[in-house]
């Protein structure tokens, strides 16, 4: 049963490997692959789109979101719900499920994937909403009055 | 000579998961073997009910870093049958792929690890560089090359667009020629052969009276396989041989195991040519109607069992799991006892095991009392708090 060897074709073999092969791996970080581009790298959130509805919350999996909406009295007098999502990106498994919840298209990944960072709260991100339709918001949102 | 009993683990190098094996060994040769596990348990199960069934799914993918898609789709089966719910045709494809592509993954990275074990480096680095071809389609279809948070309730996220098509084919191509190279190898190439022909014997009677499950089970002569047995998705539909072995032994399950990723191939090659053109997914509703019920799929290392039970809500009043590992672990300890002190490594690597995936329960005994004690899910919260 022995597997027979020819001694050319091994020779064969390390010359191509030597000469023409390119080598597995690269040299990072002088150079880059290319993420596909349904990658999911650093997230990107987009307040100016956001209803603050709360869906995203509600869905994901890993406690990243918090959506805190809070009803101001403008000016005129009247009353306008205000308010801000954060996100603590370092508890975010990439799953992707708050960008394919969010019916605004306010939450898109990019495919930057270098996201490490010395301390725990350069992980947070936060992002200003202002004057949203109340009737878009969840109601498991956490309002503060 | 006198018999010496002595422990492993559950910090070991012989694997990357805790657990500790007890062996009792004449001179060189396994005598007796048990084993505990529950070191790495997760609380996976009771955490599913303190979620929403869209927040289970990436909980429950994440049981298994290396079957997180047969993980994701058993639990879709179970949901998609309490809420009576049929995918549409394509996403069914879709998935069969997505099986497909993973088991390939999976196979080649065990064989990769069966020749670092055995001290066949060159064949660990030869099949862990070709496997990044099926790692770079898994990213390309996915976004990602593990946990893909591809399955989801109704569907699939993403289609398979035509562009991607030609290159998974040649990807294929490539993934089947070289299966068929290893094929030849693990047959012909004598540092293999004698570092597993005879290796970690247990027989077909055997894994079925111990419950093995998976190519384990096929490689001790047991035509077993729920994909052709049971079928889901599109499997009644595709053509594939049921691989068996009759050699019972740790080549045998190389085999089946090979010829599984050729297999795998070969299907994923009818998946595009009769995939029809649809939708990839639909609205599944948010709250399940109440019921109950038991998916099984055929992963990678075996069949993997989940029962789900809804009560209306949005949130599961139960889920429990079974993985291949734990059903395949009875068998292992089979086949150390009456082999080398040298062949338990590979020996215990041939089921593929996967403790992680295994801890199901734990159950907290005083050693010397013997007195077993509850810990609520709030003790259980502060704990995990003040360890992590
Ligand atoms: S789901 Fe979208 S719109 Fe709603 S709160 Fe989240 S980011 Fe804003
Ligand atoms: S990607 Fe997943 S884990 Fe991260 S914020 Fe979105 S839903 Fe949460």
């Amino acid at each position: 049963m022995a597997r027979k060897f020819s001694i050319a074709a091994m020779a064969m073999e390390l010359m191509e490997s030597l000469l023409v092969r390119k080598p597995a791996t690269v040299m990072y970080p002088i150079e880059r692959l290319a993420p596909p581009d349904r990658f999911r790298g650093r997230m990107r959130y987009d307040p100016d789109s956001c209803t603050l509805c709360g869906l995203c919350q509600r869905d994901c999996p890993a406690d990243v979101i918090k959506v805190v909406r809070k009803r101001v009295e403008r000016e005129d007098g009247k009353k306008e719900t205000v308010g801000h999502v954060e996100f603590e990106m370092d508890r975010c498994v990439f799953c992707g499920q708050c960008a394919y919840s969010c019916n605004s298209g306010s939450i898109t990944f990019t495919k930057d994937f270098e996201l490490a960072q010395p301390q725990r709260q350069l992980f947070m991100m936060k992002g200003e909403a202002e004057e949203v339709d109340d009737d878009a918001c969840d109601a498991d949102t956490e309002v503060v009055p | 000579m006198a018999k010496l009993d002595f422990p492993v683990g559950p910090q070991h190098p012989a694997l990357k998961e805790p657990e500790n094996l007890r062996f009792s060994v004449d001179g060189e040769l396994v005598v007796d073997a048990d084993i505990r596990i529950g070191y790495v348990h997760r609380s996976i199960e009771r955490s599913c009910s303190e979620r929403n069934f869209v927040q289970d799914l990436y909980l429950c993918e994440r049981v298994c870093g290396i079957c997180s898609n047969a993980h994701t789709q058993n639990y879709c089966q179970a949901v998609e049958a309490i809420a009576g719910v049929e995918i549409p045709e394509r996403a069914q494809w879709i998935r069969m792929i997505m099986h497909e592509f993973e088991r390939i993954h999976s196979h080649l990275l065990w064989l990769g690890v069966a020749g670092h074990e055995i001290g066949f480096e060159s064949l660990f680095m030869y099949v862990w560089r070709d496997r990044e071809v099926i790692q770079d389609i898994l990213e390309m279809v996915s976004g990602n090359r593990g946990h893909y948070a591809m399955t989801m309730l109704g569907g699939v996220r993403y289609d398979i667009a035509p562009e991607m098509v030609t290159k998974i084919r040649e990807g294929l191509a490539f993934l089947r020629q070289r299966a068929e190279y290893y094929a030849d190898i693990a047959t012909s190439e004598q540092t293999f052969l004698e570092r597993t022909s005879g290796v970690g014997v247990v027989s077909g009677e055997t894994c079925v009276q111990l419950g093995a499950v998976g190519p384990v089970l096929r490689a001790s002569g047991v035509a077993f396989d729920v994909r052709r047995t049971f079928p889901y998705l599109q499997y009644d539909k595709v053509e594939f041989p049921v691989r068996t072995s009759e050699l019972c032994d740790v080549l045998g399950r190389t085999l089946v195991r090979v010829q599984e990723v050729i297999d795998a191939c070969d299907i994923c090659t009818q998946c595009l040519d009769m995939m029809p053109e649809g939708d990839v997914n639909m609205r599944f509703p948010r709250k399940v109607p109440e019921g109950e019920a038991v998916a099984r799929i055929e992963a990678q290392r075996g069949e993997v069992i989940y029962y789900v039970r809804s009560n209306g809500t949005d949130v599961p009043e139960r889920v429990k799991i079974r993985t291949p590992t734990l059903a395949n672990l009875p068998a292992s300890l089979e086949m150390v006892k009456g082999g080398y002190i040298a062949d338990i490594p590979i020996a215990f690597a041939s089921i593929d095991p996967c403790f992680s995936c295994a801890d199901r329960m734990v159950e907290l005994n005083d050693v010397s009392s013997g007195d077993s004690r509850t810990m609520t899910w709030a003790e259980l919260v502060k704990l995990s708090r003040r360890k992590s």
